[in-house]
């Protein structure tokens, strides 16, 4: 049981950890605000009301619902994912900043996770307002025989007899809450040159007109396909709190690390791989060339338990693929 | 008007005799006032019924401040209120700072001296607690959660200081042996929790009882090292009879606890305890660890 997966030692890390930055006053980082109730109640209790399908039980999507995969996804613990996004009729991203679109009131986006096939969450932001701190976020537990998703502000663990766990509501900030966008994984950066079918890129939002002004082209990556895959992880899976754009925000920390590394791939600094926020602020310090054994960014991402894993939240298990992967690259650097 | 002054490090959470200790030396004489607060950090994954959160896991200071009048010789009353400062994780892994307040509880105690002669001492006191219902929750139960988080650094042991929507009744019995360097302690406490509020616990994820029962059976022995320091190590059992909301998973219904502590008298009633604490199996194995800060002052 997962009660049982701690040992000693790490009671005497959160032990030490905690007394210690309690005791000299210091906000620590993984502790996040309450959500505001009231906000979150404006959302509907069960997914069939969100306004995702037409028809939940044959999951037709609704009018002007639209799939999305990004290029490069957030780990999580192998759960397959499926992305969502609408759009009010006539309205448009702004995308004057193209790594941070701001997205018109009455967004809606939604991220599906399933497990062994079987759906497990719906989690679903959506735009109330015209500021970029006016979204609501809220996570959607199906019901075992798939008929319905019921809202967990709470969030679940091991939900659905998975071992999939449900962020509760005022977790999403953690993650989301770092990027003005607030969206993630639905960027210039982000959407695929070419999708599959059925599905958004930059072509196809463009000829739809929900962006403005209309991206010249996607944006080519620099470097070879392992610098690729290594920058594309890194940035779907630590920027969004490893950036130097995070708004400002009061209250709990929250995530923020205060530091000045940055994992982001931005549309301005592709001209080659030593231009990248990565390689200007990570390799050498974090990542010491040559040397995967000796860099704390393989060390924390191949690792497990509270304080020494990265990403932080929402994942218990490695990610073998990408471990291989930054390990390939670090040894190539 | 006497004056006594106590610094305990660490905690009995026993009641009502939670902050004799020695316990011979400071139950309240007639007409004695003692003041004390007790205060222990701990991190903790304790069991939680709601179906959708199974556990309640986090890092929590638990304070208890109390208050004991001896009325006559074997009679005194106690006035216990607990209150919990923690951060509770969520389920992807951040964590939310929470303060609740636990069940205050008035009670009485009656000691009887068994055997009294110039090397040793056997006493049996009786006690009879009650608690006011004012446990904190919240909709967003994260003051249940807190709560829980405390009733786990104490081993799970006290249910009425830690239950929300709950009026307990707790009696309870102890009987210790002294004879120096030795003493040796064993105590049964039977908390019965009465249901008064479903404790925002949802409907649809918890199957609440109107009623719930335990018992704590716990032995303590301590050797007196020297004058000014003593060492004791003490198992608690508890036995989750009739629980007070239906189990959400498989959990064990007995919670061992141990104790190691070194005491250091200042004087008697002065006394610096200092704790470790943790449970080796059962729900708690491997997820507890604390240890605290004690109290007291009289008139």
């Amino acid at each position: 049981m997962k009660v049982l997966v701690f040992g000693c030692r790490f009671n005497a890390t959160v032990l030490v950890v905690w007394l210690a930055l309690l005791g000299v006053g210091c906000q620590r980082y993984w502790v996040c605000d309450e959500p505001d109730a009231a906000r979150t109640a404006q959302l509907p209790q069960r997914l069939s009301q969100t306004g995702l399908y037409r028809d939940l039980a044959t999951r037709e999507l609704a009018t002007n619902v639209a799939a999305y995969t990004p290029r490069f996804q957030l780990w999580s613990d192998g759960a397959e994912k499926q992305r969502w996004i609408f759009l009010p009729e006539g309205a448009s991203i702004d995308t004057s900043d193209q790594d941070e679109w701001r997205f018109p009131a009455g967004t809606k986006v939604w991220k599906q996770f399933s497990v062994d096939g079987r759906a497990v969450e719906t989690r679903l932001l959506e735009k109330s307002g015209p500021g970029d701190a006016d979204w609501l976020a809220l996570a959607y537990v199906w019901r075992p025989d798939g008929s319905e998703a019921l809202a967990a502000p709470l969030g679940a663990v091991d939900a659905v007899d998975t071992d999939h766990d449900v962020p509760a509501t005022g977790e999403c900030a953690a993650c989301h809450g770092g990027r003005r966008s607030f969206v993630l994984g639905f960027s210039a950066i982000q959407l695929p040159p070419t999708a599959a079918p059925g599905e958004l890129d930059l072509e196809s939002l463009a000829q739809q007109g929900w962006v403005t002004p209309t991206p010249t082209s996607p944006p080519d990556l620099p470097g070879s396909s392992v610098e690729i895959a290594a920058l594309g992880y890194l940035h779907a899976n630590c920027s969004h709190c490893h950036n130097q754009k995070r708004p400002e925000h009061t209250g709990a920390r929250c995530f923020d690390p205060k530091s000045d590394l940055d994992f982001s791939l931005t549309v301005d600094s592709l001209d080659a791989v030593s231009s990248t926020p990565t390689y200007r602020t990570v390799v050498g310090q974090a990542v010491k060339p040559g040397a995967p054994d000796d860099s704390k960014l393989l060390d924390m991402v191949s690792s497990r338990g509270m304080f020494r894993q990265m990403p932080p939240l929402a994942t218990e298990k490695v990610d073998a693929t990408a471990v291989a992967n930054l390990r390939s690259w670090i040894e190539g650097l | 008007m006497r004056l006594r002054l106590a610094l305990l490090l660490a905690s009995s959470i026993e009641a009502p005799c939670a902050l004799a200790e020695p316990r011979l030396d400071t139950t309240p004489a007639p007409h004695e006032l003692q003041l004390s607060a007790l205060a222990h950090f701990g991190v903790a994954t304790t069991p939680f019924e709601v179906s959708s959160l199974s556990q309640a896991k986090g890092q929590a200071f638990v304070f208890h401040a109390a208050a004991r009048y001896g009325l006559s010789e074997p009679l005194s009353i106690e006035l216990g209120v607990p209150w919990v400062l923690g951060s509770v994780a969520q389920p992807a892994g951040s964590y939310v700072d929470a303060a609740a307040l636990g069940n205050a509880e008035l009670g009485a105690s009656y000691r009887l001296t068994l055997h009294r002669d110039g090397a040793s001492l056997v006493t049996v006191t009786t006690s009879l607690n009650v608690g006011a219902p004012l446990a904190s929750h919240a909709p967003d139960l994260m003051p249940n959660r807190v709560l829980a988080i405390a009733d786990g650094i104490e081993g799970r042991g006290s249910p009425q200081w830690f239950t929300p929507g709950a009026l307990p009744v707790t009696p309870a019995a102890t009987v210790q042996w002294l004879s120096r360097p030795w003493s040796f302690e064993g105590s049964l406490r039977l908390p019965v929790l009465i249901r008064v509020s479903e404790a925002d616990l949802p409907a649809s994820t918890t199957d609440t009882h109107a009623m719930a029962f335990a018992t704590v059976a716990a032995g303590e022995a301590r050797y007196r090292l020297s004058r000014r320091l003593s060492l004791a190590l003490r198992e608690q059992l508890f036995f989750d009879i009739a629980p007070f909301s239906s189990h959400t998973r498989d959990i064990s219904p007995v919670q061992d606890f141990e104790r190691l502590s070194l005491l250091v008298h200042l004087g008697a009633p002065s006394v610096l305890i200092v704790d470790l604490q943790t449970a080796i199996v059962d729900e708690l194995g491997g997820t507890m660890v604390a240890g605290g800060l004690r109290a007291a002052i009289g008139w």
